[in-house]
């Protein structure tokens, strides 16, 4: 037997202390493709939604249990961090096999560079489940390039304690809108709730107004063949101003409703604000703090400020995407394959109680419900929101002047010139 | 020769030695001249190489990124001085320029003045260690806890300042204390300057307790009074001090980063970033890390150049006297 000598010890001691210090991961990628037979055992899933990582958990153990891939978590706590982390990994096999990101132009991007995968063929087998508009978000020369993670119509949610109170019903026109507005002022209750805090929420009321006043005109706008001085935008900017003028707005340097601390919450639920012009994502966080869906607080469309244009509301959507250039991408894509089918969905609908983009499953909140059947009954267009359906640019200008008009409103115009001059630079640079 | 200087030392050294000895032994061994040679180089070694890759070689990079356009997807674009150049029309740049003074100034003139004074307080209070350690507990938190505590009092709806202004009948002085400019940038200097004044308040004590009884004694005697003993005797004998002080709250005040971000983040509309916050903006939010890193030049030459010409400035002085 050989015995045991100093060089042999030196050497054997080493080697464990080496392998001790190699990162988990990095043993993990120089043994991964050896899982089971049906590929990677776990796929790496990076996102900034720290809040949703027991149902990411959930649905990847759902995966798991239906014969694919689990999900292994990759999270951000920062957005711009995680932007940043994606944009400069994504050409680079270090980048993991799925993510989430944004619809849209920030989609485009990611696109263009060749970080996201055809899920074409995903797509087409599930045609008859998802609507052709939605698909439209995630599409680009022809191919589509993710599938939605969540599905969130803008509704406005309103306290309906309050509502009953004062024997408000939730408003079908312009007309109703207004005796709300102005009979929950008289009443001490601020009507809507309104905040910079976090930069973004400055444009749920530019995008609410313009949509509510002109869908064609915003349409054209997101697209660069309007402007933002156009006599259209003046006057749903001028309707903005009346309303805050008028005091139908929460102070938006006070009140707080991101997905940080949320002052609004507690207004909301006290009685002191009545309504919310919100993704319908938003619901669980208002259940979360002890409302109900349907006998506390309630959602309606926003009514069209101007009659004769057509029904649209606003969705957002962000997409799962499949990396490109990421080390499992079959197995990705038939992990992403399974999340899009009935069985997929109804897991993700169960651990959310998000309403699921498939028409053939059923949504777990009544207010969703509701607004889908009005949705389809009203011939609605859906529309996408702003913060995805123009240049990021633009977007990043425009929320720090809106910001500034929320604080003082006055002549929209000089705020809608720096805004057009932003915009007239980003478009001169896009083909 | 100057090339037979070294084995004719070692052969020097050896035979200045006594037999037996660790440098008669060293000397004699084959690699022992270039060890001992060697050996103050490899103890500096590791934190140069720290330097190296963690500052200089960022700062190189950085220096290069400053003179391409790059959005994080694409390779850089060399576009030479460009973003330089449209650093000086950029409003949101000339904004945080002047928000940087305001801050350089602030936090050095009422961090430096207000530690001062209470330092002096401290000195011949019987109660100073608790005090002492009251005052010093800010300095023990994050600048981030520093701007949520803040945060909650300055806010203008819910915040305790304007509640207790309400409350005390002075409701006409509540202000948007965070979303005026320039006052929001004003209050996070209070915010700042509420965190560095432990640790300058314990500077300033020490340079008092230093200082030496003979020259104030010499002066009272003399019929000084107590402001004249503090103008003309105490505050020079603590110039060193000072100095120092000065200079580490002059640093500080040109990288403030985790205050502004978590009060504000630069807003509203960007009025109260400073260059810190525009840097990480532009590069970190707007994808644009040719324009950040030239933003991070400008702050970078800046902080160096103030603090060089500060340095030397003093120490002008000093030789003077």
């Amino acid at each position: 037997m050989e015995t045991l000598t100093r060089r042999t010890a030196l050497k054997l001691g080493g080697a464990a202390i080496i392998a001790g210090a190699i990162p988990p991961w990095l043993l993990e990628a120089c043994t991964s493709g050896g899982g089971t037979p049906s590929g990677a055992s776990a796929l790496q899933l990076s996102n900034d939604k720290v809040t949703w990582k027991a149902w990411f958990e959930q649905e990847g153990a759902a995966s798991k249990s239906a014969g694919g891939s689990s999900w292994k978590l990759n999270e951000y706590a920062d957005t711009s961090t995680y932007q940043a982390a994606i944009r400069t990994s994504g050409g680079s096999s270090k980048v993991p096999d799925l993510y989430t990101w944004w619809s849209g132009w920030l989609m485009k991007e990611i696109v263009d560079a060749g970080y996201a995968a055809d899920v074409s063929s995903l797509w087409d087998k599930e045609s008859s489940a998802y609507d052709k508009g939605l698909r439209d978000l995630f599409t680009f020369n022809g191919k589509t390039y993710g599938a939605p993670l969540y599905f969130g119509p803008w509704v406005t949610l309103y306290n309906k304690q309050v509502f009953d109170k004062y024997q408000l019903q939730p408003p079908k026109n312009w007309n109703d809108m207004q005796h709300v507005l102005q009979t929950l002022k008289s009443k001490g209750v601020t009507p809507l709730g309104a905040t910079i805090d976090g930069r973004w929420p400055a444009f749920i009321y530019f995008e609410t107004l313009l949509v509510a006043t002109d869908p064609d005109l915003y349409t054209k706008l997101m697209a660069g063949k309007a402007k933002y001085t156009d006599p259209g935008v003046v006057e749903a900017m001028n309707l903005w101003g009346q309303l805050i003028n008028a005091g139908y707005f929460t102070d938006p340097s006070s009140v707080t409703f991101g997905t940080g601390s949320s002052t609004f919450l507690t207004e909301f639920s006290q009685g002191r604000a009545a309504m919310l012009q919100i993704g319908s994502w938003y619901e669980p966080t208002i259940t979360g703090a002890g409302m109900k869906p349907g006998v506390d607080f309630g959602g309606f469309i926003f009514p069209n400020a101007k009659s004769g244009i057509q029904n649209s509301i606003i969705i957002e959507s962000g997409p799962l995407v499949v990396a490109a250039n990421g080390p499992h991408k079959s197995d990705a894509i038939n992990s992403l394959g399974w999340f899009m089918s009935k069985a997929g969905q109804e897991a993700w609908i169960k651990a959310t109680a998000f309403t699921s983009a498939r028409s053939d499953v059923a949504s777990p909140s009544p207010i969703d419900q509701q607004l889908l059947a009005d949705m389809k009954a009203g011939g609605y267009q859906q529309i996408n929101r702003y913060w995805e359906a123009t240049p990021h640019d633009i977007v990043e200008t425009a929320i720090d002047e809106f910001a500034k008009f929320m604080l003082h409103p006055g002549d929209p115009m000089p705020i809608l010139q720096n805004i057009q001059k932003k915009a007239d630079s980003v478009w001169a640079t896009i083909k | 020769m100057a090339s037979d200087a070294k084995p004719r030392k070692a052969k020097a050294r050896k035979a200045a030695a006594p037999e037996g000895t660790e440098v008669a032994a060293e000397a004699s061994r084959p690699f022992g001249r270039l060890a001992a040679a060697a050996a103050p180089y490899l103890y500096v070694t590791p934190m140069v190489l720290l330097v190296g890759v963690f500052l200089l070689y960022p700062a190189a990079d950085t220096m290069w990124l400053s003179l391409t356009k790059w959005n994080g997807i694409y390779p850089p674009t060399f576009i030479g001085f460009d973003n330089y150049l449209n650093l000086w029309t950029d409003p949101v740049f000339i904004t945080a320029s002047l928000n940087t003074v305001y801050w350089v100034a602030g936090v050095m003139l009422l961090q430096t003045a207000l530690g001062l004074a209470l330092a002096v307080l401290l000195n011949t209070s019987p109660l100073a260690e608790l005090y002492k350690r009251i005052l010093y507990l800010p300095a023990a938190i994050s600048g981030a806890a520093i701007g949520v505590i803040w945060y909650a009092i300055f806010n203008n709806q819910f915040g305790i300042l304007n509640a207790s202004l309400r409350f005390v009948g002075l409701g006409a002085l509540t202000q948007a204390w965070l979303t005026t400019p320039p006052l929001n940038t004003f209050s996070m200097i209070v915010a700042a300057v509420w965190q560095g004044l432990g640790p300058t308040i314990i500077l300033f004590l020490v340079g008092l307790q230093t200082i030496p009884r003979d020259p104030i004694e010499a002066a009272q005697t003399d019929g000084a009074n107590a402001w004249q003993v503090f103008r003309y005797v105490t505050l020079p004998l603590l110039r060193p001090i000072t100095v120092v002080v000065v200079g580490i709250n002059l640093i500080n005040s040109f990288k403030v980063f985790d205050i502004i971000w978590t009060m504000t983040q630069g807003g509203p509309y960007r009025s109260s970033e400073t260059l810190a916050v525009t840097m990480f903006r532009d590069s970190f939010v707007s994808f644009e890390f040719g324009y950040g890193a030239s933003v991070a030049m400008v702050l970078t030459v800046v902080t160096f150049a103030v603090a060089v010409f500060y340095i030397r400035a003093i120490f002008r002085r000093l030789e003077v006297q």
